[in-house]
């Protein structure tokens, strides 16, 4: 909890002395690393995925392939997009699954259970949902790892194992995807940018 | 033109703030450290056993907010230091009676339940054990915690992983493949927010090894917030005396769909049919999502309370067990009616639901199957 104040600076400087401290085999310290990107890392699955439990489970496993594989990281990535990377991968992977109907069972009337219990809280996501479900897998991934980390394009690029142009392009097509039925507020900003308001 | 990019500058930044932002608390050191934990376990295990065929299972689990629990094979058994006090229980009214299944329900007032008052105590958190029943299909748990005022979280919010050993052999040593066995543990809601049911299948109709018709169940359960697991021991038996089992083997074939009803089984608490299908031109199985529904001559349908399907990784054969209510009475003919889900285009693999927001399914009437049942008695 305390790492999530500092500034991007210092919280990157901890992030490294932690990762090379899990290197040298002191597994307990990755607890610090789960607690600092557990919730950008639990939205991000759980945006792309749609489901909270399964996010959930996700996001686990996702910290788990880390630290399993950490001996494999180096710097010539941060961590986190490295992270990212181990994270877009495992969601692929679920979201190939589901289509195949591997998960029907037990993925569909968890998702039915839980939408009748947890009504109130799906009411802030329920708009993002919404549009999110206008763009492909590539454009809300870009979306996310801008929206969750504010990564430039070319991180994302990295992360995304794409060209900074095709992400750019990307992000130019699901901004008009999204703009184009949103007429929410566009009358009022308007007028009062001309008003100077 | 210039004003409207950056007004959608703006309402696109505020998109992204908003999903930056989205409210949520969440913990997940402790689970994800524990599943690390015990999946070392398993993978210094399998090291030294050669490569079997990935078995796939397949889960029916019905509306009423039922999870699953996974679990992994741990060679140790962390000694566990039990809790501090068993205490008497009281209990006013049996969970299996208010909120089970209808078998549940009939075996607590047929007394074929075994009724308990076993619990355990750790840092003021008080688990209970008041019933369980053991039928060969299925064994149900009936758990309560201790009443808290202005409790918000229920029972099933607070426990975090269930692990079980019966006769101190894990659960999964009793599935057909024991390296490859999913999770095969249910937790539904009880009669309240402090109770719940806990439910898991014998798996001998799919080649697991049966339970023994009496053992020692050990249930050990993680409740969020306290280290250690609660522990409580249960003794587990079949009591159930009237029962009829038939392998009738009849197949039917319709298109590409080979289907075989292998075994049914009455209880008083459970039927349970057991199915072989085979996709003849060896498309992937798992895709087909059949179901089946059971109704005796009178034309009365029974529920389905849950099922557990294997197959092999894209494999076009898989054998699975249905459950569903018990019959008042062996039936004089069932008819078992096999159906496939409707699916929407999109999102893809989400059902079609009808106007009782049941998903919509249709039947295959070429794979009909009747059957005159003639009972033992």
């Amino acid at each position: 909890m305390t790492v999530l104040h500092k500034s991007k600076g210092n919280l990157n400087l901890d992030i490294k002395s932690i990762v090379e401290q899990v290197q040298t085999g002191d597994i307990h310290a990755y607890t610090e690393i789960i607690r600092c990107f557990q919730k950008p890392i639990y939205i991000y699955c759980y945006y792309l995925l749609g489901n909270k439990e399964e996010a959930e489970d996700a996001s686990q496993d996702i910290f788990i392939k880390g630290l399993e594989n950490i001996s494999n990281f180096s710097y010539t990535v941060s961590f986190s997009a490295w992270l990212y990377k181990i994270a877009h991968h495992h969601c692929i992977d679920l979201i190939k699954k589901k289509n195949k109907g591997f998960k029907f069972w037990t993925g569909f009337k968890k998702d039915h259970a839980i939408n009748h219990t947890h009504r109130q809280e799906f009411e802030y996501d329920d708009f993002i949902h919404e549009l999110l479900e206008k763009l492909n897998v590539d454009e809300r991934r870009i979306l996310l790892l801008r929206s969750i980390e504010e990564y430039s394009f070319d991180e994302i690029a990295s992360i995304m194992e794409l060209k900074p142009t095709t992400v750019r392009k990307k992000y130019e097509r699901l901004r008009k995807k999204l703009m184009k039925e949103n007429k929410l507020g566009g009358d009022i900003y308007e007028h009062s940018f001309k008003t100077g308001g | 033109m210039n004003t409207r990019s950056k007004l959608e500058d703006k309402e696109l930044e505020q998109l992204e703030r908003l999903i930056r932002e989205t409210p949520i608390e969440i913990d997940l050191v402790n689970r994800t450290m524990n599943k690390y934990e015990s999946s070392r376990y398993t993978k210094q295990s399998e090291s030294s056993r050669t490569s079997k065929k990935m078995r796939q299972r397949v889960m029916m689990i019905t509306a009423s907010a039922a999870m699953v629990f996974s679990f992994l094979f741990v060679t140790s058994l962390i000694s566990p230091t039990m809790a501090a006090t068993i205490k008497q229980v009281p209990v006013l009214s049996s969970i299996f009676k208010l909120a089970g299944d209808l078998g549940l329900q009939t075996a607590d007032e047929k007394g074929l339940s075994t009724k308990l008052h076993t619990s355990v105590t750790r840092d003021d958190f008080t688990l209970s054990v008041s019933e369980v029943v053991y039928d060969g299909t299925r064994v149900s748990i009936a758990i309560e915690r201790s009443h808290i005022e202005n409790e918000k979280e229920t029972l099933m919010d607070r426990i975090s992983d269930i692990k079980l050993f019966i006769n101190g052999n894990p659960l999964k040593s009793f599935a057909p493949d024991p390296e490859n066995s999913m999770n095969g543990i249910i937790i539904k809601p009880g009669k309240d927010k402090d109770s719940a049911i806990i439910e898991f299948v014998d798996e001998r109709n799919q080649g697991g090894r049966p339970f023994p018709e009496q053992f020692d169940l050990t249930l050990s359960t993680t409740i969020t917030g306290i280290q250690d697991p609660l522990k409580i021991d249960i003794p587990v038996e079949n009591k159930i005396e009237d029962y009829v089992i038939l392998q009738p083997n009849v197949s039917r074939q319709y298109n590409n769909i080979h289907f075989t009803i292998e075994k049914i089984q009455f209880t008083p608490i459970t039927t349970n049919i057991t199915t072989r299908t085979i996709l003849t031109d060896n498309s992937p199985v798992a895709e087909l999502t059949m179901g089946i529904d059971v109704v005796d001559e009178r034309g009365h349908k029974l529920k389905l309370s849950g099922g557990l399907g294997s197959y092999e990784s894209n494999g076009s054969n898989m054998i699975m067990d249905h459950r569903y209510t018990p019959f008042e009475s062996i039936p004089k003919t069932i008819t078992l009616k096999p159906y496939i889900h409707l699916f929407k285009e999109y999102p893809k693999g989400e059902f079609q639901m009808d106007e009782n927001n049941e998903p919509k399914i249709q039947y295959i009437p070429e794979l009909e199957v009747t059957l005159p049942i003639n009972s033992q008695k």
